[in-house]
């Protein structure tokens, strides 16, 4: 039995038809095509899943979907303006910030909240904000590196 | 080829990354995004036994649950019959490839996939996975590789016997395989020692932990073609696992590969795409199979759990004249572990007279083990680097002293018999005890209490890098940029590498390369993306494709000059006339083709084996904290020092060498299997099986020293997996000089380091 | 040990002529390739058995390795 499920998606107004036991990571990726968030481990311990509810990071996975009914919804795909890539798009390419990019959209939405709430953060707050989200590929060093940087904050201290 | 040294426009700058933009912002798309009309979702049963009978599979309940279109299990497969296949890695029975994806007879390891069911959603999958009935004996697993040994073990293969350095056994076993590795007379050689070391040593099995996990979507046509889109390290290895096991002529299967989240070695194997391909037949529909993270845990490729024995013959002035490893590896539930590379790695950065290596390839009722970055060579040098500090302390000698003294070089030849040709260990060496982190001075004791004790360890590590086969080709657009299509799938970034090297010969930029990684029916047969060979070997093909379109743009710069083309010199992309003014550049005679002859297509097959693969060399050092109250070590500093040969793109380089760091500091300080005596896996999540956050690391530091490889124009050599191979050694040794206690088991999780604490 | 042969394959088989024991050892039954699981390397390269061998070359037999 289905229900309708009203957001605003990426600044949009957005209505679907869900079943009340599908996660918002699911309805964004099967219902609404939105596959830029993924799926590495299904119960909200690796942020590969992480999405803007009202701002605020959350794990997409462990987030009913109809709990983000009549809220806002920021997903990567909503990050860029137009064809203007977001700040923190462009400092991880700059930085190479990425080796496979599973987990890439995933660490851009929490550094966005991150930057949101704390526009200069030290390099031990970065880390501490980021540990939600886990790469397998780069070791976390360029990613830091990419995230003070669009701060404006330049390389952690120690090189 | 001769090297060239001196500058470079392309290699060694750091352009964006083609495929950038796609991955960050979410448009890039990895298998599990994959979508098509009439799509079909599939789930897997797997074993809740370690070690079991198959009496029964009942599958009637399951066909008539809503939304179920098929259901298929090892019956589904054409017979196997005695067939072997060669996968490039050894030889392997067919029956033991599909009994691994579809178990049958027993079930052999806890996950192993029993049967898979495809229905219109992947609800109504897992919901009629709930009713295939099987019916089991269970079995008393083995889950411990010296048990695994024993004559009285339980067996997991009736018609398992030991390949005993070459001759077949006649007794039942676990021991899949013994080989022996034999240089010079060890006997004599600790007769001779001043001083004789000896130490037993355990790594536990740990997963390569890619945050993608495994996918495959299948489409089976009525013309008998079958298509399948999945993340992969290898399209072409995956044709050629499928088409064996489903005994299917290579050139009905077409294999695209999508983007894939990650792989280390794990995604070399295929477990769903069989599946998804029968599953597809039944229905006649495209079926979509995903793992979730626990699947990916209990039923995917680990790398082996293991237990090593090295004894060192030393000097008193640090040479090490003797040494011998006895290495037991669980293969997992089929043969077929990395032993016999932890035996070509465990002592090969160092010219040692007398060796003796003997490996086992053990089975257990754990997942089979697939490769691992580096595979085998993290838990052997864990056993010799370990060792060899000790040696270094009776010596009073500077433990990279030591290291400098026994370095192997040009010339030298390793236990398993091959020569070095120019490699930069010792560079690595020196590099290290230069660097201003060896040199830092580290406070011993800190906290308010003291509780806080410091230290520092060093250790090296090797990896020999594979070349294998790549093709690609290259056409000229009329706007001077050229579209390059090849084989290697790319998990970091490695289009760019391989563009950077085209781009270099013909004088154009990066970003004047449109690189294009094709599926099997786009590109010529290229081996997997692993073994540290892509940039390597995929740029030695895509040099000599340039190089082909070089000679073809010199054809058309004298026809279009009228000029014999022996009279054409073309240097950083520009073609002159040797006689006359006449002078063109790449992009100019690019748009002029149409004139003079037509599209210029170059091309290049090439087998890299054959040209001289650089082998990798890495000496790390790590300074750490101890809580003796709690156990817990933190990592205060990491410096990586490597010899890559030439880094064509220094970012990505960097990025091997930290990634590689990272993972072998989970390995080391957290990283395992737990089971329980059931044989049940009890950490199967990320929660639980503990790898390393942003928090847990600290900035690492690549240190990228340049000994170029002979073998290849530019110098390269394999990067991606020497970064693995010391971290859990040197943090071994580094526990040892904070706390005074040598920890010889894997991982040295807060509860060992405390025990080792409390003495 | 020292053997005869102009390329790997012909040392293949004078060190089978040798060795009986080594037939179906080392290469495949239609002695076309050497049997999976093995390599070959001439002078410190890995090669096929059509790979020429020099006067003086050294011919090792190693297991076949990957990467991951």
């Amino acid at each position: 039995m289905k229900s309708r499920l009203r957001l605003t998606l990426n600044g949009e107004d957005v209505e679907v038809l869900c079943e009340p036991r599908q996660s918002l990571l699911e309805v964004l990726r099967d219902n609404l095509g939105l596959t830029g968030s993924k799926e590495g481990c299904g119960n909200g311990n690796c942020g590969a899943c992480s999405v803007l509810l009202d701002g605020r990071v959350v794990n997409s996975c462990i987030v009913f979907a109809l709990e983000a009914d009549g809220r806002s919804v920021m997903t990567i795909e909503g990050i860029a303006t137009g064809a203007e890539l977001h700040p923190l798009q462009k400092k991880f390419l700059e930085h190479a910030a990425l080796q496979c990019g599973i987990c890439t959209p995933g660490f851009i939405i929490a550094a966005k909240a991150l930057l949101d709430r704390n526009p200069r953060p030290s390099e031990a707050e970065a880390r501490l904000w980021l540990a939600g989200n886990l790469c397998r590929c780069t070791g976390y060093d360029k990613i830091i590196r990419a995230v003070l940087d669009a701060a404006g904050a330049g390389a952690p201290a120690g090189g | 080829m001769a090297t060239r040294s001196g500058n470079y426009r392309v290699i060694g700058t750091r352009p964006i990354r083609h495929d950038g933009v796609d991955k960050v912002t979410g448009r890039a798309l990895y298998g599990a995004d994959f979508q098509m009309a009439g799509l079909l979702h599939g789930r897997t049963l797997r074993s809740p036994h370690a070690h079991a009978k198959i009496l029964r599979i009942g599958v009637e309940k399951a066909l008539r649950a809503p939304g179920v279109k098929a259901v298929v299990t090892a019956a589904d497969f054409p017979p196997p019959g005695d067939r072997i296949a060669d996968l490039g890695e050894g030889s392997v029975k067919v029956r033991d490839l599909c009994a691994n994806i579809f178990a049958s007879g027993k079930v052999l390891y806890r996950g192993h996939a029993v049967a898979a069911v495809a229905a219109t959603s992947p609800q109504a999958a897992a919901e009629a996975l709930k009713l295939i009935e099987v019916d089991y004996e269970a079995l008393p697993p083995v889950l411990d590789v010296l048990e695994a040994m024993q004559p009285s073990a339980p067996l997991l293969h009736d018609d398992l016997r030991t390949d005993e350095l070459g001759e077949r056994g006649t007794r039942p076993t676990n021991v899949a395989k013994h080989l022996r590795f034999e240089k010079g007379d060890v006997a004599a050689g600790f007769r001779r020692a001043d001083r004789v070391f000896e130490g037993e040593f355990r790594t536990a099995m740990v997963h390569q932990g890619y945050i993608e996990p495994h996918n495959a979507t299948a489409l089976w046509s009525p013309d008998g073609s079958l298509t399948i889109w999945c993340s992969t390290q290898g399209a072409f290895t995956v044709r050629e696992q499928v088409s064996t096991i489903l005994a299917l002529p290579v050139s009905r299967v077409r294999v695209v590969p999508m983007e894939i989240g990650g792989g280390f070695g794990g995604k070399i194997p295929v477990y769903l795409e069989p599946a998804a391909a029968l599953l597809s037949r039944k229905t006649g529909r495209p079926v979509k199979l995903v793992m979730d993270r626990t699947e990916v845990f209990e039923g995917t490729g680990p790398t082996p759990g293991s237990v090593i024995r090295v004894k060192i013959g030393a000097m008193k002035d640090g040479r090490i004249n003797a040494a011998e490893a006895w290495l037991a590896y669980e293969a997992g539930a089929f043969a077929g572990s990395p032993v016999p590379c932890g035996m070509m790695c465990i002592f090969a950065p160092y010219d040692i007279e007398n060796v003796a290596i003997d490996g086992y390839d053990v089975v257990v009722n754990k997942p089979k083990t697939a490769p691992y970055r580096a595979p085998g060579a993290t838990n052997a040098a864990f056993a010799s680097e370990t060792l060899l500090d000790e040696v270094a302390r009776w010596a009073g000698i500077d433990p990279l002293e030591l290291r400098r003294r026994n370095a192997a070089r040009e010339g030298t030849r390793r236990a398993d018999g091959i020569v070095y040709p120019r490699i930069g260990y010792l560079e690595t060496v020196e590099a290290a005890s230069e660097h201003p982190h060896y040199r830092a001075a580290l406070e011993p004791k800190g906290g308010r209490r003291g509780e806080l004790r410091r230290g520092r360890g060093v250790a090296s590590g090797f990896w020999f890098n594979v070349g294998l086969k790549s093709s690609v080709a290259a056409s000229v657009n009329p706007d001077g940029t050229v579209h390059l299509v090849e084989g290697s799938t790319d998990i970091g970034g490695t289009r760019t590498s391989i563009a950077m090297q085209l781009a270099e010969v013909l004088g154009i930029g990066a970003e004047d390369v449109q690189p294009h990684v094709a599926d099997t029916s786009g590109v010529g047969h290229t081996d997997v993306t692993g073994g540290s060979r892509v940039t390597f070997a995929t740029g030695l093909a895509a040099i000599e494709a340039a190089h082909d379109i070089e000679r073809q743009m010199v054809d058309r710069a004298a026809a279009l000059w009228s000029v014999p083309r022996d009279e054409i010199d073309v240097e950083d992309g520009v073609y002159r006339h040797r006689t006359g003014s006449k002078s063109i550049d790449f992009k100019e005679l690019a748009s002029k083709l149409s004139e003079c002859g037509g599209p210029v297509v170059g091309r290049a097959t090439v087998d890299a084996d054959q040209r001289g693969v650089g082998g990798g060399f890495a000496t790390h050092i790590v300074d750490v904290e101890i809580d003796t109250e709690t156990g817990k070590v933190a990592i205060l500093r990491y410096t990586a020092v490597q010899d890559v040969g030439k880094a064509v793109h220094p970012s990505y380089v960097e990025g091997q060498i930290q990634g590689g760091v990272a993972q072998g500091i989970g390995w080391a300080l957290n990283e395992e299997y737990l089971y329980d005596a059931a044989g049940r896996m009890t950490n199967a999540s990320f929660l639980d099986y503990r790898m390393p956050t942003a928090l847990d690391l600290p900035s690492i530091d690549p240190v990228l020293i340049e000994v170029p490889n002979p073998g290849h124009p530019f110098g390269v050599r394999g990067v991606g997996e020497v970064p693995i191979v010391p971290p859990c050694a040197a943090i071994a040794n580094a526990i040892h000089a904070a706390i005074g206690s040598r920890l010889h088991e894997l991982p040295m999780n807060p509860g060992r380091v405390l025990r080792a604490v409390l003495g | 040990m020292t053997v005869p042969g102009r390329t790997l394959r012909e040392v293949v088989e004078a060190l089978e002529a040798l060795h009986p024991d080594l037939k179906g050892w080392l290469r495949e039954p239609d002695g076309e390739r050497l049997r999976p699981g093995l390599a070959a390397a001439v002078d410190n390269v890995l090669s096929g058995l059509q790979q020429p061998v020099a006067e003086a070359s050294e011919v090792q037999f190693l297991p076949a390795l990957r990467g991951g």
